[in-house]
């Protein structure tokens, strides 16, 4: 098993040389990435301030810069500017933060279901059978991916938590939705004004023509006829491309530009969140 | 009565509507849906694409959902491979920014590769979980291979594989990609992928039903050569791909097709039979809503004449 998981680690890392320069390269990236957070933990509140909106601001201009720049045959292929070629490596960067976040997430919500399991605070079974669960699909997803021979039951058990666990009870959770969905159909779509019963109305057909039992309302006009405009499918289609879609153009359009006002004012660190209002 | 009426208990309606939607799932049967003009677009383009085994070209199709969606997306991708099959199609799964989705993308096709005689690593292959970065999405157009670099089955170089012989760009070996998603990935294609192309890709989508209304701007512009709407387009789908099955193999019968040849206890094979359960569960929400309504109608009639009295006192 040792040697399958070793085998494993071996194709997968395959791309990074793993001599002792490499180890030394981590473990030199550790001790330096240790002494600067060390470093900037000692800064003043004001520094960190600062340091946080140069960072932005740099991070903003490098793709900003990215998109409107001129851009000319690049010699690794394709069309890009003299910013294109660093734009993987800095993504890249985004992906190391984000793997972070997950160990983090992973430590805190051991640190809060452990601490409620040794206390035997109330809901301390709820944390059991978190811990319980992360542990086996932790154990069988890794023994299966690494294929760990000899241990077939592993692989079913991973079939049988994943396939037969996992994806009904996500799929199960999700449907619960058309009670909540049927529930407020039936309290929300009351005919109070103009607009609630152009709503209703709308609603009523679109979901007809969606079902077979709608359509077949009006399934005695012959579909090529010129009555066919009457058929309760196309009425449906025609809310939906006539009415609806010019309507969602102009929510997308709407919603873009705020949304690069927001940008803006995140870029030039206008926008003051909980972090400064905080410090400050 | 009429208060009744008006103000159901939600409990009733759970109960109801449980009823309703077990009913439908043991006594229902495959519907014959009226197909929408953009699951027809879908088909067709489909249909068309040069993906065949001497084209120098494949399909791509993203299994970007997660267990929570697959009544709708997971019907929508077996019909999807179901005809990429039919037609000899060769194609790639790959699932971005969702690992759930790229177990999702590797179950149905290796389901359905021995009935319709696919091999993998020939006719298909499983690109796997990919990190959705804004690199990936620039780069992976320009050099397939030197960005997923292993496939997800058996970890080897894709350049082992024969399917992937002469496979190098999205520009010139990529005849159609079908996003089919429960998030906000299409936009990464629409935006940053379709661009880079000339003539634009052809993409195809495949959502929930409640993401459809918003897709409409885009199969107007023609960014989206076709749309599968939730349960409803699956359905449709499937009804084309039934047909066309019986046309391909004469022999066959309605019978011997994946929605009737289940146990009935394996419901999620076949997304016509499930629009059965859904069509219940709409017209049952249709005459809450006409409950509701008629509830408030009366009663507002029967307090008009008091109101009258009151105001003369």
């Amino acid at each position: 098993m040792i040697h399958q998981f070793r085998h494993y680690l071996h194709d997968h890392l395959a791309t990074i040389n793993s001599t002792p320069h490499f180890l030394l390269a981590i473990a030199a990236s550790i001790v330096v990435f240790a002494i600067v957070m060390t470093l900037l933990h000692r800064t003043s509140s004001q520094f960190k301030k600062w340091l946080t909106i140069v960072c932005t601001f740099a991070a903003g201009l490098f793709f900003f810069l990215e998109y409107v720049l001129p851009v000319h045959k690049l010699k690794s292929g394709g069309e890009g500017n003299v910013i294109t070629p660093f734009v993987e490596p800095v993504s890249n960067y985004i992906q190391y933060v984000l793997i972070w976040t997950i160990f983090l997430g992973l430590i805190s919500l051991a640190i809060v279901h452990g601490r409620r399991l040794f206390q035997r605070q109330p809901g301390w079974h709820n944390s059991l059978a978190f811990f319980l669960a992360m542990l086996a699909m932790l154990v069988t997803g890794f023994a299966t991916r690494v294929g760990v021979t000899g241990l077939t039951g592993l692989k079913i058990s991973y079939d049988s938590l994943f396939s037969g666990f996992l994806l009904n009870l996500d799929a199960a959770m999700f449907a619960l939705l058309a009670f909540y969905i049927a529930s407020a159909a039936y309290r929300a779509f009351r005919v109070r004004t103009v607009e609630a019963a152009l709503l209703m109305i709308s609603a009523l057909i679109i979901m007809l023509g969606f079902v077979s039992f709608g359509v077949s309302l009006t399934s005695w006009i012959k579909p090529h006829s010129g009555w066919a405009y009457f058929r309760i499918e196309n009425i449906s289609l025609w809310l939906l491309n006539w009415v609806n879609m010019p309507g969602q153009r102009a929510v997308a359009i709407g919603v873009q530009v705020g949304a690069v006002a927001m940008a803006l004012r995140l870029w030039l660190s206008l926008e003051r969140g909980a972090f400064f209002s905080k410090e400050s | 009565m009429l208060h009744l009426m008006q103000s159901l208990d939600r409990r009733w309606i759970y109960l109801i509507l449980s009823i309703v939607l077990i009913v439908a799932l043991i006594v229902g049967k495959p519907v014959k849906p009226v197909v929408l003009p953009s699951v027809q677009s879908l088909f067709d383009a489909v249909e068309k694409a040069p993906a065949g085994p001497t084209d120098g070209k494949i399909i791509l199709v993203s299994t970007t959902f997660a267990n929570n969606t697959i009544g709708e997306n997971g019907n929508q991708a077996r019909a999807v491979f179901r005809h990429l099959m039919l037609r000899h199609k060769r194609f790639a799964v790959l699932a971005v920014s969702e690992p759930v989705g790229a177990e999702i993308g590797r179950i149905i096709p290796t389901s359905l590769a021995k009935r319709y005689g696919y091999v993998y690593g020939r006719d298909w292959i499983d690109f796997g979980y990919q990190v959705g970065t804004l690199a990936f999405f620039k780069s992976f157009p320009l050099d397939i291979p030197g960005n997923v670099k292993v496939d997800a089955v058996n970890h080897k170089p894709l350049d082992q594989y024969e399917i992937m012989r002469g496979i190098k760009t999205i520009q010139d070996n990529v005849a159609l990609h079908i996003e089919l998603t429960a998030s906000a990935s299409l936009f990464d294609w629409m935006m940053i992928v379709q661009p880079m192309t000339r003539p634009r890709l052809k993409i195809g989508y495949g959502c929930t039903g409640v993401m459809a209304a918003e897709a409409y701007p885009y199969l107007d512009s023609g960014q989206l050569i076709g749309m599968l709407p939730g349960l409803k387009g699956a359905a449709d789908y499937e009804r084309l791909v039934d047909e066309l099955e019986m046309r391909l193999k004469p022999g066959i019968t309605a019978d011997q097709l994946s929605f009737a040849s289940i146990p009935r206890i394996s419901l999620y094979h076949s997304a016509r039979y499930l629009m059965f359960a859904q069509n219940a569960a709409h017209i049952f929400v249709i005459l809450l809503i006409i409950l509701g309504n008629l509830g408030m109608f009366l009663t507002k009639r029967q307090a008009k004449p008091v109101s009258k009295e009151a105001a003369n006192d």
